[in-house]
């Protein structure tokens, strides 16, 4: 190994542990709230969205949060399922070469970007809290939502064992938990926890019977004919 | 045939004109306008006695042992375009190693998509297309991406059956938000199609991949009752022209699809072109022809895809003759069982059909009985540079008494090995 190489190592060594050393000085003061959400079977959820809301209030800043991102590739919204906090503006970038033509009915936000490919539309601000399911006008079989939540504690189950929500004040939480994969006034209930500066966790076990996972489960057969 | 031509001519030229007007506000942006051309040619080995149906034989299949070892299928051009935001239009033309060598429509449509309001979503087709049955053909210009040879029930739709007309559907989630059953509701109004029924009853069922375009003659078989001089070459030319205008009263097809996510859908219809079967005119019969027609689609553990389409129904034409069945009066049946199975880069399916068409008139050296069944063993394979490779191998079983019209047995074994090459080229990427 050359001597540069051996410098290069040492640099990338020492600037790995002051990243540690600033974040731990970040986080001193909160903590991470991990939330398994499981079926019945004991399975994780690939489809759900958990949040918590403080009791006290805990926001003292009025940023305004970063632009979200709602990608459409290869005929399909990327991700399935969006959670964002009330007042964040969702951008719809189009990556396919077939237009899509974006639009949702629901009373959360109803809205509509005309026929476009790239990225044609202003982004849209979502201001009231509440799902927004979205779909292609183009492409019926196309769709997704988005959770409009009144705080910035959130996370997202997809794919993974946990959802993770890092940077947790501490103090009393009320953590919720939405899944498309249940009708809307068939949520699970909410769980109340008391955050401290230690990471916390929090098991939720879905008793109801999920609708089928969104996502193509056999590709065998042409289902988008119609 | 001159009223039905202009109508066609009509709709063809208007459609190509809003096309043609959206193209210049527009430029050629390929996510709004898409273009295919897809080219198909086979190598073919036929083992049958009979002559091909293109050539006035009784064969099921497209190709026959006079035909050459390397044929051309088919070179199609589809146009698929948003005119504005929520119309979109579709033309589907084509040329064909077996047809007169010119470009003609097999579909052509407007399709208006209306921005959903609320759970309903309405879809309105304005043009000539197909009535929403097969479960096969969902490839580019109505092909299909589980084999080359369709089955019975959809080779007869290529064949025979195209609506001239509006088609509206109707579609909802069933049982509110977060439901993933849905319902889908369809009813069709058309004109044209007077003359379908005429190639089932006098033909039988065939299983191919060759669909007939609009203005196109097909040769009837040279079968006793066809022949130069009998009653029914009056009014009946020796070929057909199963979209034409007869008695021009309008026809109907309208069902129902119920859907479970991507796991399960059951669909049902009923087609009648409510032909007057005493109307002629062009050198075509009016032929009252009618059907019910179920559709399931499933997916199965080990990722198995099950589909199955299943018809049954009647055609007739001529006066009332005897037992209240008329001149030539048919009940016909048909149905098919499919498993596909897609890997990453190629698909499987087998396929078996079962068809079956009742004589039931009492016309003499008219006898259309037949009964048959089939096994379709496909395997598709997508390759570089937009080509398709597609191997198959067929047997045709049947019994049609009408072969001994020809001097052939009325019983058929008939097999067929065909490797087929597409090569596709589009102005987009999916």
């Amino acid at each position: 190994m050359s001597g540069q190489a051996l410098r290069q190592i040492s640099r990338a060594a020492a600037a790995g542990w002051l990243g540690v050393l600033i974040c731990a000085a970040a986080t001193a003061n909160a903590a991470t709230l991990t939330v398994a959400v499981t079926d019945r079977a004991g399975t994780p959820v690939s489809d759900a969205v958990i949040y918590a809301v403080p009791s006290h209030n805990a926001r003292n800043d009025t940023a305004t949060p970063p632009t979200a991102v709602m990608d459409q590739r290869e005929k399909a919204f990327v991700p399935h399922l969006l959670v964002v906090e009330t007042g964040t503006a969702v951008e719809f970038p189009n990556h396919d070469t077939v237009g899509h033509h974006v639009y949702s009915f629901s009373d959360a936000k109803s809205f509509e970007l005309p026929l476009y490919s790239g990225r044609a539309h202003a982004p849209i601000v979502f201001d009231t809290p509440g799902v927004v399911d979205i779909g292609c006008n183009i492409h019926d079989h196309m769709e997704a939502h988005i959770v409009i939540v009144d705080t910035p504690y959130f996370g997202v189950m997809s794919g993974s064992d946990t959802a993770a929500i890092v940077d947790v004040p501490p103090g009393q939480y009320t953590v919720h938990v939405y899944t498309p994969r249940l009708p809307p006034r068939s949520q699970p209930a909410p769980h109340s926890i008391v955050i401290t500066n230690s990471a916390a966790h929090i098991d939720i076990s879905i008793e109801q019977r999920l609708r089928p996972p969104h996502g193509r489960t056999n590709r065998s057969l042409e289902w988008s004919a119609y | 045939m001159v009223r039905l031509l202009k109508l066609q001519r009509l709709a063809m030229v208007s459609t190509m004109l809003l096309a043609g007007q959206a193209i210049a506000q527009t430029g050629l942006d390929a996510s709004r306008h898409r273009w295919t051309v897809r080219g198909s040619s086979s190598l073919i080995s036929v083992d049958s006695r009979d002559t091909s149906w293109l050539d006035g034989g009784l064969s099921k299949m497209r190709y026959d042992e006079t035909d050459s070892n390397t044929v051309f299928d088919r070179l199609l051009i589809e146009y698929e375009g948003a005119l504005t935001p929520t119309l979109i239009a579709q033309i589907d033309a084509d040329i064909m190693g077996d047809g007169d060598g010119s470009f003609d429509l097999t579909e052509a449509f407007l399709e208006w998509r209306p921005v959903p309001r609320s759970a309903n979503r309405h879809r309105l087709k304005l043009g000539a297309f197909y009535p929403r049955a097969s479960l096969e053909n969902v490839g580019v210009g109505w092909s299909s991406p589980y084999s080359i040879s369709w089955s019975a029930i959809n080779t007869w739709l290529a064949e025979e059956i195209r609506l001239f007309g509006a088609e509206w559907t109707l579609s909802r989630p069933l049982g509110g938000g977060g439901s993933a059953h849905r319902l889908d509701l369809f009813a069709a109004a058309f004109y044209g199609n007077d003359p379908s029924g005429t190639l089932l009853a006098w033909k039988g069922w065939g299983l191919h991949d060759r669909q007939t375009r609009w203005r196109e003659q097909l040769p009837l078989p040279s079968i006793p009752v066809l022949q130069p001089g009998t009653r029914m070459r009056q009014h009946q030319d020796p070929h057909a022209q199963p979209f034409l205008e007869i008695d021009h009263e309008p026809g109907f097809h309208a069902g129902a699809e119920w859907r479970y996510a991507d796991r399960v859908s059951l669909a049902a219809s009923r087609y009648d072109n409510r032909a007057d079967p005493l109307s002629t005119a062009d050198g075509q019969y009016g032929w009252r022809t009618v059907f019910d027609h179920i559709a399931l689609r499933a997916s199965l553990p080990w990722n198995l895809g099950l589909m199955a389409q299943w018809m049954r129904g009647t055609t007739a034409m001529g006066s009332v003759i005897g037992a209240g069945r008329r001149v030539v009066d048919n009940d016909y049946e048909a149905s098919f069982v499919m498993l596909t199975r897609r890997w990453d880069s190629f698909r499987l399916s087998l396929r078996v059909d079962d068809f079956e068409v009742y004589d039931a008139d009492v016309l003499p050296n008219d006898n259309n009985y037949e009964n048959g069944d089939a096994v379709t063993l496909a395997y598709m394979r997508k390759l570089m540079g937009g080509l398709t490779l597609g191997v198959e191998w067929q047997r045709i079983d049947s019994m049609r008494p009408a072969r001994e019209y020809l001097g052939l047995a009325p019983d058929a074994d008939e097999r067929q090995l065909r490797v087929q090459l597409s090569w596709q080229l589009s102005n987009h990427a999916d």
